[in-house]
């Protein structure tokens, strides 16, 4: 009986054994393959919420801190501050140019980039950045990370950053949501997010109806340099605000350091301008040039004549201020308007300025019946129109409120000049002058040339439309040689009430910038401005001819002539001859690659009138990337020239830009029994063509690697590409650390849906 | 009930007995001789690298990750699994002029790193001959190793390092091994099978 | 007429007294303390959240890492002591153990074999043959020698005899490496739990394996590679066990939270000494019921 007792005791503790070895072994029995991934990871996106676009998470980890600093008496004195956003993952940096040049304001001798590591946490100080380009009047540089903060330098090529792409700006709509990133604080706060609608655009001269986009969203001043972002999640804009000035208006000014080596941070030490609210964001197509720029290691070469401009003594002056409605392509204004009828969407205030600089400070404050209106105003922006010309600024696409509008431009904080305008009433039936172009008359009587850029020595005409004139109005008009009448003429009108007419302009003219006015019952009716400049040929103007293309210049002569040139050159020069110039004439310069614009320059003719190899040349920072470069040569908004040289394969490599599309992998590799980290466990992931079977352990099969931190957390830089739904891309981890059984998982499926980061916890388990 | 008497000596042992416990030495022998090969073999497994273009051949750890397109080496080899720096052996090839000892390639060395190597310290340097008879200069040194992602939060690692330079032709060899510090002599023999094994042709 | 006397009482059932300690159920006893204790912990930090689970004072880890020496004293020592025939030595058997373990097999593991740096990366087989062929063979061969040069042939007398005294040698080596556990800073009190039940069942169970052969070298005529066949048996199901118990705890990926699941090592562990005890027992039965039979009694003398 006992013995029977027994052995049914040990029957059952036997079975019960097996049965807790089966638990513990985990069905089914012999599992001989190491760990695998028991989860699928990626999560599906639940039916009620819209699929997130906008991939927060990179875009903060993208926006850095800047700080101007300089060597104080005793440390590193911070002067300015500022925002940016990491363009590519080697470290390029858009931001604004007052972030980063030094000024009076702010001197500089480094630039200290403090980069976010934890969410929630203000930035710390990491890099250190050099200035790769910077256009003080658009307000808009590139940085490059070159060092870290204890000097060593950045090995080129081992940063892997997170980066954001550029949008396209032109695409975007009134009322659109964009969210803007950047740092609200020095140090104290972690970057912040903020959302808001575009209010409206405003139009600038040379920068067309979209140079700046205005938004409703509360923007700190120290946000500047950051970047606003469509519903993708691309950069649409650039919060922009003016640079502080010294000894000008300083909204606010922090005291935060002992500057002047006295023991004592008072008054007497430098402040950091953290001032202001930013309404108005550089829209991303005006950075487009110089980010590729830098990210191609191009820039702007030599010239023949390379002179610095020249800083006139004057006092700078904005003057002829006048409303019109309309521009055409040529940027030439198509009416002038006393008042304006109700319901009117677009409207422009030009003016001609004077002894401007590039990088000086100007405002536009509008009023509506003495209340501020800040959609129309612009607020304290920098100069990029150079030193003189006529320039203009508007808005085009929202309508414009009836009411008694005042204009009133500031330079540098100082009122310059007011005009006032009428919102309102019915469409006007007034007489009007209209849509002036100029040309000269072929055998038919039309006509033919250019519009705005004739040859010399041809009889001038301009045609204008003319509507609801009445005989008997008095009308003139005055021709202005480089600001100076010419020739006027008044007459009394003795035409139909509309249609179109000519007018001869009295003497051949010389080469130069000419306007004409045209006047109805003495109040300006119409104005345009047009060039002469080069021969004629078949009715148009030949003003730049012969061009060739070479790699090598000496002393002003071209070295060998080609389109087509071997990868690897250096410099790229195009030489033309030239006639009939006159000095001050302003001319443009556009540089194309692949056919994206990468750099503009608008400037006033230097040389002499006529002449042979003037040069203009793109140069590099080691060789000019393969590719197909254009030239272009543009007069008045007048494109004359355009030409192309291939460089190597004629076409930029593939992988040129990087894309910031794809998943980031993130996570935390702990002990399985502890739950602490393992700090230096390896994470790998495979490129998505490679299983664990296949891994060779070849550097050439691993798509990115990340070792753990001191807490076991690991983010792979390099990102992942995505797959589609019905065909994700599926990629294959490896986790090791000595000691721990190794794990493996094929098949972490990436598709369009996946969020990013994809965090994956791993539990590793000693022996 | 009845007293047991124990008494400390025992039976004699049997024949079977006898045996039995001579045999069980000999089977713990053939284990622990059959174990510490497995072991031996694990550790010492190795695999062949071979650039032809450089002309480098060599012996690394089987199961480390190599990396053979780098513009500054030829191969570099780590330890996927080392804890918490990776182990690294490196052979790297630098064009010299006719007229360059180790000692130049030493100086060039020692202005460069200090851009890349944070704390980077010069330790010791001596003439050594390889098992070729070749003279070389074996090199000592350390630095920290920091983290380059700024979001992970890694504590700087010291790590100690081995290159010895010869000079072939118009090149100047450089063979490298880097641990840090509290594991460098127990791997150390790694770097001495590398450089026994390694081939320059 | 008969002149058998009359009962007036019925006759005394004569009870045979078992006069030497209940091996198995005391043993018993005491894993099922253990289990229970572990089991108790791990519910108490991850269900209950009453215990914190990142707890790491070392005294309550010492305590448990010392529960199976006092779960031993309490069932199987004391029960020993009060047996009508108690077996000698047990003391200094587990100080014994002890002293083996922390003097030769864990500074030989450490030093020597070193498995934590080539196992893991094996494959099962791999890592069976590593494991066993080095720690695992060194362990029961240290229990072996001090089993057999301390009390054999003479204290062994039964088969019974094997697996008390195994289990007492097994119990000094699983409590030394406890208390290295325990004294680990960085092992929290769930996973030191989960460590010195996984470590004391094993080495009692395979334990086992080494005090059956040896009794049944004294006790029966097995042939001259007996005790060779068992070390190197006790040795592979070392590394059998370590083998699986890897993958058993071994969780692979998770998002978000993490999966891991150290108690199936428990359970695997105590799946090994239940299963181990129950066919050694069973066997010793069977050979010792044979034996009863052949010669009408279980022990030498």
């Amino acid at each position: 009986m006992v013995a029977k007792r027994r052995g049914s005791f040990a029957l059952l503790m036997f079975a019960l054994g097996l049965l807790s070895l089966l638990i513990g072994l985990g069905l089914p029995l012999m599992p001989l393959e190491r760990g695998q991934a028991q989860d699928d990871p990626t999560p599906s996106p639940t039916p009620d919420s819209p699929l997130v676009e906008l991939n927060e998470d990179v875009i903060k980890r993208a926006t850095v801190f800047i700080m101007q600093t300089y060597q104080g008496a005793n440390e590193p004195v911070i002067s300015c501050v500022g925002s940016g956003t990491l363009v590519s993952a080697d470290g390029l940096i858009l931001t604004n140019a007052h972030n980063v040049l030094p000024s009076e304001r702010c001197p500089a001798d480094r630039l200290a980039i403090a980069v976010m590591v934890r969410m929630d946490e203000p930035p710390i100080p990491t890099y250190t950045a050099e200035v790769v380009v910077a256009s003080q009047g658009l307000d808009l540089a590139m940085l490059r990370i070159s060092g870290y903060l204890d000097g060593r330098a950045v090995e080129p090529g081992t940063l892997q950053l997170p980066f954001v792409e550029l949008g396209d700006s032109d695409s975007a709509r009134l009322d659109e949501t964009i969210t803007v990133v950047g740092y609200p604080d020095i140090g104290d706060e972690p970057v912040s997010v903020t959302r808001g609608t575009i209010s409206g655009f405003t139009a600038e001269a040379r920068a067309g109806n979209r140079a700046w986009i205005r938004t409703s969203a509360t923007i700190p001043g120290t946000m500047s340099g950051g970047g606003a972002y469509n519903r993708d999640g691309k950069l649409i804009g650039i919060p922009t605000i003016s640079p502080a000035r010294s000894g000008g208006e300083t909204v606010d000014c922090r005291i935060i350091q002992d500057s002047n080596g006295d023991g004592r941070a008072d008054r007497n030490d430098t402040c950091v301008p953290v001032g202001g609210f930013i309404s108005a964001l550089r829209p991303s197509r005006l950075a487009r040039g110089l980010v590729r720029g830098a990210a191609l290691g191009t820039t702007l070469g030599d010239d023949l004549t390379n002179t610095a401009p020249v800083r006139s003594s004057g006092q700078p002056a904005f003057r002829n201020l006048f409303f019109t409605t309309r521009i055409n392509e040529a940027g030439i204004p198509a009416s002038v308007v006393g008042t304006v009828p109700a319901g009117t969407s677009s409207l422009y205030l030009f003016f001609d300025y004077e002894n401007m600089v590039d990088g000086m400070v100007y405002e536009l404050r509008v009023t509506v019946d003495d209340i501020h209106a800040p959609d129309y105003s612009l607020p304290p922006v920098t100069w990029s129109g150079g030193q003189r010309g006529q320039w203009y600024i508007g808005s085009a696409g929202t309508p414009w409120r009836n009411g008694l509008y005042d204009f009133r431009l500031f330079i540098e904080g100082r009122e310059v000049a007011s005009v006032k305008i009428v919102v309102g009433g019915g469409p006007r039936e007034d007489p009007m002058f209209s849509d002036i172009v100029f040309g000269v008359l072929d055998e038919g009587g039309g006509l033919v040339g250019t519009n705005y850029v004739l040859p010399e020595g041809s009889a001038i005409q301009a045609r204008f439309n003319y509507r609801n004139m009445q005989s008997g109005i008095p009308w003139s008009y005055i021709w202005y040689y480089e600001g100076a009448e010419l020739t006027r003429d008044t007459a009394n009108w003795d035409g139909d009430a509309q249609g179109t007419r000519l007018i001869t302009a009295a003497a051949d003219f010389i080469p130069g910038q000419y306007r004409l006015e045209l006047y109805i019952n003495n109040q300006l009716a119409a104005k345009a401005d047009f060039v002469i400049a080069g021969g004629a040929e078949a009715n148009t103007a030949l003003i730049f001819s012969d061009f060739r293309f070479t790699t090598e210049q000496s002393a002003g002569t071209p070295g060998v002539i080609r389109t087509e040139f071997p990868t690897g050159s250096r410099a790229l020069y195009a030489f033309f001859n030239w006639r009939l110039v006159a000095p001050g004439t302003m001319w443009t310069r556009r540089w194309s690659v692949d056919g994206d614009v990468l750099f503009e320059i608008t400037e006033p003719w230097d040389a002499p009138p006529d002449g042979e190899n003037y040069f203009v040349s793109l140069d590099s920072l080691n060789t000019l990337p393969d590719g197909t470069y254009t030239l272009e040569i543009l007069m008045a908004n007048v494109s004359l020239h355009r030409l192309d040289a291939r460089i190597g394969l004629g076409q930029l490599p593939v992988d040129t830009f990087a894309s910031a599309e794809g998943v980031q992998m993130t996570g935390r590799i702990t002990d399985a029994e502890t739950g602490d980290g393992i700090p230096g466990a390896l994470f790998v992931v495979l490129e998505p063509e490679y299983s664990v079977e296949d891994f060779l352990w070849t550097e050439a099969q691993v798509l990115g690697i990340s070792l753990a931190d001191n807490e076991g957390r690991f983010q792979v830089p390099e990102l992942l590409p995505r797959g589609t739904t019905d065909e994700p891309m599926l990629y294959s981890v490896l986790i090791r650390a000595e000691g721990y059984i190794p794990i493996t998982a094929d098949a972490i499926a990436v598709t369009g849906e996946t969020e990013s980061p994809v965090e994956l916890n791993v539990a590793l388990s000693r022996n | 009930m009845s007293e047991v008497i124990w008494t400390n000596e025992g039976p004699p042992l049997t024949f079977r007995q006898r045996w039995n416990g001579y045999l069980i030495i000999g089977a713990l022998a053939l284990a622990l001789l059959l174990g510490l090969t497995l072991r031996s073999n694990t550790l010492n497994a190795t695999q062949t690298l071979e650039n032809l273009e450089a002309g480098i051949r060599a012996q690394i750890p089987q199961g480390w990750l190599v990396d053979s397109g780098g513009a500054d080496y030829v191969f570099r080899a780590e330890d996927p699994d080392a804890l918490p720096f990776k182990t690294l052996l490196q052979v790297s090839i630098l064009p010299v002029g006719p007229d360059a000892t180790p000692g130049n390639i030493l100086y060039l060395i020692d202005m460069q790193r200090p851009n890349t190597l944070p704390a980077y310290r010069f330790i010791s340097r001596s003439q050594i001959t390889l098992r070729d008879g070749s003279p070389a200069i074996r090199r000592t040194y350390a630095y920290t190793q920091d983290e380059r992602n700024p979001a992970l939060e890694s504590l700087p690692i010291v790590v100690e390092g081995v290159d010895v330079i010869v000079l072939r032709r118009s090149q100047a060899v450089i063979v490298t091994y880097r641990e840090e510090r509290s594991a460098f002599d127990d791997n150390y023999y790694r770097f001495e099978n590398l450089l026994r094994t390694l081939e320059i042709f | 007429m008969s002149f058998e006397p009359i009962l007036l009482a019925p006759e005394e059932q004569v009870e045979e007294i078992y006069p030497y300690r209940r091996v198995w159920r005391t043993s018993w006893l005491e894993i099922w303390v253990l289990l229970l204790a572990v089991a108790a912990i791990w519910v108490l930090t991850h269900f209950f959240g009453a215990l914190p689970a990142t707890l790491r004072d070392p005294l309550p880890k010492l305590a448990i890492a010392l529960l199976p020496l006092a779960a031993w004293l309490v069932f199987s020592f004391r029960a020993e002591r009060r047996a009508p025939q108690p077996r000698p030595g047990l003391v200094g058997l587990l100080i014994l153990g002890a002293l083996a373990a922390n003097g030769v097999a864990i500074p030989l593991q450490e030093h020597l074999f070193t498995p934590d740096r080539w196992l893991p990366g094996q494959g099962f087989f791999g890592r069976v043959l590593g494991y066993g062929l080095t720690v695992g063979v060194t362990t029961e061969f240290l229990k072996y020698a001090i089993l057999r040069y301390t009390g054999w042939p003479q204290r062994f007398r039964q088969r019974l005899d094997g697996v008390a005294y195994a289990l007492t040698v097994s119990l000094g080596f699983a409590v030394v490496y406890n208390v290295h556990f325990a004294l680990d800073p960085d092992m929290t009190l769930t996973a030191t739990a989960l460590r010195v039940a996984s470590v004391t069942f094993s080495q009692l169970g395979i334990g086992v394996v080494t005090g059956y052969f040896l009794a049944e070298l004294r006790i029966g005529r097995p042939p001259i590679f007996w005790l060779s066949a068992g070390l190197l048996l006790a040795g592979l199901l070392h590394g059998i066990y370590y083998s699986f118990r890897g993958i058993a705890i071994v969780s692979g990926l998770g998002v978000g939270a993490t999966a891991s699941s150290p108690e199936r090592g428990l359970a695997l562990a105590f799946g090994l000494v239940a299963a181990l005890f129950a066919v050694f027992a069973f066997l010793i039965e069977s050979s010792d019921a044979r034996m009863e039979a052949l010669t009408g009694r279980r022990e030498v003398l």
